[in-house]
C-alpha cells in the first residue's frame, strides 16, 4: 500500500486531530491514527473512546485501503520537515516506511480494522446552526458544569433540542446556566442529551467565531458536529439530567437593575477577603443600593456599595462570591438584572439585551 | 467457548440471555485456576458479538470480535489490580464509574469484568456500592471471585450468583491429560493444583513439583536438626509465597486425614513418615496456622512476608512428638 500527501496538507489536518490523542493512553492503538483511502480522498481519524476526530485531505495513491499510524510521532516528523516537503508512504509487512528528501523513516503499524471507530446509529434529531452562534451557546454554559461530581450527570453539559429552539444547561448543584437560541429544529418530542465534560471543551476549541453553519446530528449514543472539513463525535452520559425547569426562578417585579462593570468590579474586590473555602458574602439590598459585605477568619473586612437602581423590600442573603462572579463575568451586557425573591431561593442574573440566558445562585447560609 | 466443566453454568447464564433477564451485574464464584476468568471474557465476548454461534462462543469474524480479540473493544472494561496480589484501589474504580456512566459505543453493552473482585478494597467496594445499584442502561458487571466470603456483603447481596462447584476429578484428568499426554505427571500436578485444571497446567511450565519437595525435605529437616528457622524461611520467600503457604495448608491436611484414618492410599507415604509422632490436634494446630497465614498474606494489607513464614517454621519445629521415627534420625 503506498500513498503520497504533501506536508502543506497533512500539517493542518493532524494539527486538527491530533489534540484528542493523549499522551498515556490506556490502549495502545489510541496512540494510533486512522487513515482510510478511498476515492474520496484520505481519511484520518482520532480518538479516545469518548470522543473522535475525523478529518479528510487529498493525497495520490492508486489503491485503497486502510491502516494505523502513530499519531504523535507522524505529527512531530510532518512538522519538521521542509515546508515545500511530499511524505511517501509505503506500508508493508506492518511497517510504514516514509520517505521525503533525503529523510527515512520507519514506523510500527496497527491493523486497521483493531481500531475503534465510532458508528452513528438512528439519528433522533438534526439541524444546522452558525458556528459563531453555537460556540458562544457553549461558552456561555459550560462554566457552570460539575467536574467529577458523583452525580455523574452533572459533569456534562445538557443540550435538549426543542421544536426551532436549541438549549443548553449546565448545574453543579450550585449554580445554574441555561441559554436558549433559535434554530431550525424540527423534533416531535423534546430531545435531551448531556455532552461529557471533556467533548464540550474539546468542541468549544474547534468552533471557530464565523457565520459559517455546521451539521449537528444526535442519537442515542453520540452526538456529532461536522465542521466542513472537520467531524467532531463524542459519547454522550448515560443518566437522567434533573429536572432544572424547577430550580429556575421567575423574573420578580421589582429585580435590582446595576450595571455589570460596576457589580463585577465591586464584587471581585470585595472577594479579596473573604473566607477561603466557603467564600462567602453578605449581598445587603435597599432602595437604589447594594452593599457587598465580607469578613474572613481573621476578622478582616470589606465592604462595597454598589448604586443600582431598586424599589423592593430590604433584604440581605448570602452567597458564594465566586459563583456569583462567574455569572456577572459571562454576561456581558452593560447592565444586568437580578432577582431575589426571598433569602432562602436562587438568585436569577439575566442579561438585560433580550437574549435568553439565565443564570441561577443558589444561596448560603451566612 | 466455556471450558468442559462449565457447561451447567453456561447454560444457566445463557438461558437467562435468550428470555432478556440476565442480571446487571452478576457474581461468578469458584475456585482460582479453573477458569472463571476465563468464562467471564468468553460471555463478554459472546454478548458483545454481532453474530454469536449458538451455544456459546463468538464469531471470531465480525468487528466486534477482532476489536475484542485486539483487546481494543471500546465496550468492554477490565479492571484488575495493578500487579498480581495487590488491592483494588479507589482510583481504578471511579474511573470505571465514570466510563460506566459514557453512553455505549455499538449498542449491543458495556461490560466491566472485575477480578478478582475481592482484590476491592473497603473504599472501592463502597464507591462502586451506588453503581451497582443503580447501573446505567445496556450496562453488565461481571465480578469475578475466587473467595466470594471476602467480599462485603453489601456487594455480594446485589448480584447475581453463578457458583462453579468443585470440578469433576475425572473431567479436569481428560482435559489436562489430553495436553500433557502424560498421565502420571498430569495426576501429581492436579493433585498439587487442589484439582484446578487451569493451575495444573500452569504449573506444568515451572518447577513447582521439585520446589514442593524441597519444602517437604525442609519440613523434614526442620523436625530433626536444629536447621535456622530464618534461612528457611528465606528460602522459601524465593518461591512463590502464596503457593508455599497453599502447599503447606495442602500437606497438613493431608497429615491430619492420615491421623484420622491410617492406611489412606491416596496419600503419599512421605507426608505420613513426616508426620509420624505428632497427634492430630497438633497437626491441626500447624494446618490452622498455615491458613491465618494464607488469609493474611492474600489480604489486603501488606504484612512482612519473613515474618509470616517464620512464624508457621517455628512452630511446626517447636512441635513435642512423642518420639520421633528412627528412620529419620540418619538427618541429625
Amino acid at each position: 500500500m503506498n500513498f503520497i500527501i504533501t506536508k502543506k496538507n497533512l500539517l493542518p489536518a493532524l494539527q486538527d486531530v491530533v489534540g484528542v490523542v493523549e499522551r498515556r493512553p490506556s490502549l495502545p492503538i489510541l496512540s494510533n491514527l486512522l487513515l482510510n483511502l478511498s476515492p474520496e480522498g484520505i481519511r484520518l481519524a482520532a480518538t479516545d473512546m469518548e470522543v473522535e476526530l475525523v478529518t479528510t485531505i487529498a493525497g495520490e495513491f492508486e489503491q485503497a485501503g486502510d491502516i494505523t499510524l502513530p499519531a504523535r510521532k507522524l505529527f512531530d516528523i510532518c512538522r519538521a520537515l521542509p515546508d515545500e516537503a511530499d511524505l511517501s508512504f509505503s506500508i508493508e509487512s506492518g511497517r510504514a516506511a516514509i520517505v521525503s528528501g533525503k529523510s527515512r523513516f520507519t514506523l510500527a503499524t496497527l491493523p486497521a480494522q483493531e481500531f475503534p471507530q465510532i458508528e452513528l446509529l438512528d439519528v433522533d434529531a438534526k439541524f444546522t446552526i452558525q458556528q459563531g452562534v453555537f460556540k458562544s451557546l457553549l461558552g456561555k454554559t459550560a462554566f457552570a458544569m460539575a467536574q467529577q461530581d458523583v452525580r455523574y450527570y452533572l459533569n456534562g453539559l445538557l443540550l435538549e433540542a426543542q421544536q426551532d429552539k436549541l438549549r443548553a444547561v449546565a448545574t453543579d448543584g450550585h449554580r445554574l446556566a441555561m441559554c436558549d437560541v433559535d434554530v431550525a429544529l424540527s423534533v416531535d418530542e423534546i430531545k435531551q442529551l448531556i455532552v461529557p465534560r471533556k467533548g464540550v471543551l474539546e468542541l468549544t476549541r474547534l468552533l471557530q467565531d464565523s457565520e459559517t453553519e455546521v451539521h449537528v446530528q444526535m442519537s442515542r449514543n453520540h452526538i456529532r458536529v461536522d465542521l466542513g472539513k472537520l467531524v467532531f463525535t463524542s459519547k454522550l452520559i448515560d443518566g437522567k439530567f434533573p429536572d432544572y425547569t424547577r430550580v429556575v426562578p421567575e423574573q420578580g417585579e421589582t429585580p435590582v437593575l446595576v450595571k455589570q462593570s460596576a457589580l463585577r468590579q465591586g464584587l471581585s474586590r470585595a472577594s479579596i477577603l473573604s473566607n477561603d473555602k466557603y467564600r462567602g458574602v453578605r449581598i445587603s439590598l435597599e432602595k437604589d443600593k447594594l452593599r457587598a459585605l465580607v469578613h474572613n477568619q481573621e476578622q478582616e473586612e470589606a465592604e462595597e456599595e454598589i448604586d443600582v437602581e431598586y424599589t423592593g423590600d430590604a433584604m440581605e442573603v448570602g452567597f458564594n462570591v465566586s459563583y456569583l462572579l462567574d455569572a456577572v463575568s459571562i454576561i456581558q451586557t452593560e447592565a444586568l438584572m437580578i432577582t431575589i425573591s426571598t433569602p432562602k431561593s436562587g438568585c436569577l442574573l439575566l442579561p438585560d439585551d433580550g437574549t435568553d440566558c439565565r443564570y441561577v445562585v443558589m444561596p448560603l447560609l451566612l | 467457548m466455556p471450558y468442559p466443566w462449565q457447561k451447567k453454568q453456561w447454560r444457566q447464564v445463557a438461558t437467562a440471555i435468550e428470555r432478556q433477564r440476565l442480571a446487571h451485574a452478576i457474581l461468578l464464584a469458584g475456585a482460582e485456576g479453573t477458569g472463571i476468568d476465563q468464562f467471564a471474557i468468553e460471555l463478554a465476548q459472546y454478548l458483545l458479538c454481532e453474530a454469536p454461534v449458538q451455544p456459546d462462543s463468538g464469531c471470531g469474524q465480525c468487528r466486534s470480535c477482532i476489536l475484542f480479540r485486539a483487546g481494543n473493544h471500546p465496550d468492554i472494561r477490565m479492571v484488575n489490580p495493578e500487579k498480581p496480589g495487590m488491592q483494588i484501589k479507589v482510583d481504578a474504580i471511579r474511573e470505571l464509574i465514570e466510563y460506566f456512566h459514557l453512553s455505549v459505543q455499538y449498542g449491543k453493552h458495556k461490560i466491566t469484568i472485575i477480578a478478582p473482585a475481592e482484590g476491592m478494597n473497603r473504599h472501592s467496594a463502597d464507591g462502586l456500592l451506588k453503581t451497582l445499584e443503580e447501573p446505567p442502561p445496556l450496562s453488565l458487571l461481571i465480578l469475578v471471585s475466587y473467595q466470594p466470603a471476602k467480599l462485603p456483603v453489601t456487594i455480594r447481596s446485589r448480584c447475581q450468583k453463578i457458583i462453579f462447584n468443585r470440578i469433576n476429578r475425572q473431567a479436569s484428568f481428560d482435559w489436562l491429560n489430553g495436553r500433557l499426554g502424560d498421565s502420571g505427571r498430569t495426576a501429581a500436578l492436579l493433585e498439587f493444583a487442589g484439582g484446578a485444571p487451569l493451575k495444573a497446567l500452569e504449573l506444568s511450565e515451572t518447577d513447582v513439583l521439585q520446589q514442593r519437595q524441597d519444602v517437604m525435605k525442609d519440613l523434614r529437616v526442620l523436625r530433626t536438626s536444629k536447621s535456622n528457622p530464618v534461612d528457611t524461611a528465606k528460602k522459601w520467600q524465593e518461591f512463590d509465597m502464596a503457593e508455599v503457604l497453599l502447599w503447606l495448608i495442602f500437606i497438613f491436611s493431608n497429615m491430619a486425614k492420615i491421623r484420622y484414618s491410617s492406611g489412606n492410599e491416596s496419600i503419599d507415604k512421605e507426608t505420613g513418615h513426616l508426620s509420624a509422632g505428632l497427634d492430630l490436634p497438633q497437626v491441626i494446630s500447624c494446618y490452622d496456622l498455615a491458613l491465618k497465614n494464607y488469609h493474611l498474606l492474600t489480604g489486603t494489607t501488606n504484612l512482612n512476608r519473613q515474618s509470616l513464614l517464620e512464624e508457621i517454621i517455628i512452630h511446626w519445629q517447636c512441635l513435642k512428638g512423642s518420639s520421633l521415627p528412627a528412620s529419620l534420625n540418619k538427618y541429625d
